[in-house]
């Protein structure tokens, strides 16, 4: 406890003592846990809702606050949405890593253990997101008292603001954004930091720890699933056996099919590298080595945007299919279908609310990318390698990976949504096929955010500063 | 009149860094008495900054041992090697190894936080040690805004602060001008003599090397000669 104490300590000098460069870095890190604090305490209001009313009587303008069969939804598309903020917090600690490896070697000489540096450097995360998590409850507090003053007292409500703030439930949320928030950088750092020579070495990356081969091999790894879940799901006999077991199955197949792409992106990457560096054209030659050197960097910096695609292929699918169905059998159902297309429509903005989320995320570490390499960029410069070739081999090391991956993200999707029971629908190709197209796009328009930072920085006189 | 066991001592050290790689180390044998000063010189390349690194325990030979006191170095944990780091060794390099976010002060007491010191007495012996080297003053300042020699005697300070028996110094004064430099020398060897502490120190000055009670050269991973004898074994 008394080495924790001191750690904690350290961790917060450290952070006091953070150069500019890296207090950009951490306001991001602060701003996720904002977001995150705020999402779940949102979902812990909307949770006691049916505690504080009950009966028929409507209270808000959206049924998907006044029925109780669908608050559940609402809970877990709000808990969800911790997610991209989890993954974007997870590349907010990653970048400055150069930085941060010489800081931790220093550490190191001075005696801290290899534990100790990557506790020290988790809590230096945690603290910036419990700040963040404090401002998150103040913000959402405040934001509570505008939406209360701007909605009024009579007719039904827009949003919960009637409902008090449940603080046996808000309390651990706050302690849990941070708290999951350090266990994530601890396991991010679990390699950092390790050789107390970094402090004099130029920044040179550990080879990956898995071969080569056995690396191009887990390409295939996202495709054979889908050749298996595709064979499975359209066994419709499985799917007749409930609606319980029908949507375990579904849950099942896309945590399989997310969990198989984020292990399979660095497979891609590699092969995608290894093609492209048969090219004679510069840029493609540039982008495919470095695809092959770090064909890791790939899979962390797209992981995110990974699960957006399969989920948001997903859930254009479904809601087209829905649509379709209710418009084909709408006297199966007592209830409008607008009650259906608001709820679908509430739930495509919570994606979009988390796409956002997800290229922020790109966005930096796209930017960190630059950083990090910005003497390799210099030295190609001084060489006389064109900025626009450069410019070109960033944008190919996003969408080399990035392209095949997406595709089956996206036939992992139709795969799943094919095998959904909407009779008298057919499977919709063209919605899911153009958000597939709209998320590449933005990921490439992520990307290029980081171009005028690599015109600034790949320039010869780079090469004279340590 | 019988000599004192070495305090640190090499035997055979073989070291390279990849597979395919030239040796930096092909058979090296040192040993370093309690209370020296030993300057180990030779050309670029030879394999002097490793042979520091695997006698103070940042990094393990290939083969051969390292023993300190009765203790194999290089069968000792990544754990025990940085326990000693932090307790009874002490290292300073041309750059780089003060905490770019802490301030002197810190930097100083870091060895004495990390092995759960209280702050107040981690402190107390930090400002003293800075008093020692003449930078006091610079206890609030940050490795960034100081000068090259003032960070190379808050790297000295820090480096002292618990009293190592071994000091581990490559290159101190390498990143420095003449005047800075022998001051840096001047304040080590001072703090070194009246610790007891002994110091393995890496140069290639010649200025620098006759500070050392002994000098040892590095040629081809090897330690070609010595020249001292009357602390040669």
């Amino acid at each position: 406890m008394r080495g924790l104490r001191a750690d904690a300590r350290l961790a917060w000098a450290l952070l006091r003592g953070s150069p500019g460069s890296e207090r950009w870095r951490l306001t991001l890190t602060g701003l996720g846990a904002v977001l995150g604090t705020g999402f779940a305490l949102a979902a812990t209001v909307v949770a006691v809702i049916g505690t504080r009313f009950g009966g028929g009587v409507p209270r808000y303008t959206n049924d998907l606050l006044n029925e109780s069969g669908l608050r559940p939804g609402v809970i877990a598309a709000l808990l969800l949405l911790v997610l991209p903020v989890l993954a974007f917090i997870g590349q907010c600690t990653r970048i400055g890593a150069l930085q941060r490896e010489r800081r931790l070697a220093a550490l190191r000489l001075a005696g801290a253990t290899p534990r100790q540096v990557r506790r020290i450097s988790a809590l230096e995360t945690g603290a910036v997101c419990g700040l963040g998590s404090l401002a998150g409850l103040a913000g959402f507090l405040a934001l509570r008292a505008v939406l209360d003053a701007a909605q009024g007292g009579s007719g039904p409500q827009t949003w919960p603001t009637d409902v008090p703030v449940p603080w046996a439930a808000a309390v651990p949320v706050v302690l849990a954004v941070p708290a999951l928030a350090t266990l994530e950088a601890r396991f991010t750092l679990r390699r950092a930091g390790a050789d107390p020579l970094g402090v004099v070495s130029k920044g040179r990356r550990p080879r990956p720890r898995v071969g080569r081969g056995r690396l191009a091999l887990w390409a295939l790894a996202p495709l054979a699933l889908l050749a298996a879940t595709g064979l499975q799901l359209l066994n419709t006999s499985v799917l007749n056996g409930g609606m319980a077991m029908s949507a375990a199955l579904v849950i099942a197949v896309v945590v399989l099919c997310a969990v198989a792409l984020l292990f399979g992106t660095a497979g891609l990457a590699l092969v995608t590298g290894r093609l492209a560096a048969r090219s004679s054209r510069p840029a493609l030659l540039i982008a495919g080595e470095r695809l092959q050197a770090d064909p890791w960097a790939a899979a962390r910096s797209h992981a995110a945007m990974l699960l957006t695609a399969l989920i948001g292929v997903g859930f254009v699918g479904v809601r087209r299919m829905m649509i379709d169905y209710l418009d084909a059998w709408p006297e199966s159902f007592a209830i409008n279908s607008a009650f259906y297309t608001d709820g679908l429509n509430l739930t495509g903005l919570a994606l979009l609310i988390g796409l956002s989320v997800t290229i922020s995320g790109l966005v930096v570490g796209t930017v960190e990318s630059v950083i990090t390499r910005r003497r390799t960029l210099a030295a190609l410069s001084a060489t006389g390698v064109p900025r626009s070739v450069l410019s070109r081999a960033v944008l190919l090391e996003t969408f080399l990976p990035l392209a095949p991956t997406i595709a089956v993200a996206t036939a992992c999707g139709l795969t799943v949504v094919g095998s959904l029971p909407f009779e008298g629908t057919s499977l919709p190709l063209l919605e899911p096929l153009l958000t597939a197209a709209a998320l590449l796009a933005a990921a490439l328009l992520a990307t290029t955010a980081s171009l005028p930072l690599l015109r600034r920085t790949a320039h010869p006189a780079e090469l004279r500063y340590e | 009149m019988t000599t004192p066991p070495p305090l640190i001592e090499a035997r055979d050290l073989v070291k390279s860094y990849g597979a395919g790689q030239a040796p930096a180390l092909r058979g090296a044998i040192l040993h370093l008495a309690p209370g020296e000063i030993l300057a180990v010189t030779g050309p670029s390349g030879s394999g002097k900054s490793t042979l520091l690194h695997c006698l103070s325990g940042i990094v393990t030979p290939d083969s051969g041992s390292v023993r300190y006191g009765s203790e194999r170095l290089d069968q000792a944990t990544e754990t025990r090697r940085s326990e000693l780091r932090r307790t009874e060794f002490g290292v300073v390099f041309q750059f780089g190894q003060l905490v770019g976010e802490l301030t002197a002060l810190d930097n100083v007491a870091l060895p004495l936080l990390l092995a759960g010191t209280s702050r107040k007495k981690a402190h107390e012996s930090a400002g003293e040690w800075l008093e020692r080297f003449g930078v006091r003053g610079q206890a609030a300042l940050r490795p960034g805004e100081m000068s090259g020699g003032q960070g190379q005697r808050v790297a000295l300070a820090r480096a002292m602060v618990t009293r190592p028996k071994a000091l581990f110094a490559d290159e101190p004064t390498g990143a420095l001008d003449s005047l800075a430099g022998e001051q840096v020398m001047t304040a080590l060897v001072h703090a070194a003599r009246e610790s007891g502490t002994a110091v393995l120190l890496i140069t290639h000055d010649a200025q620098v090397a006759a500070y050392a009670d002994r000098e040892a050269t590095v040629r081809d991973g090897a330690v070609a000669g010595e020249t001292g004898a009357e602390v040669i074994r």
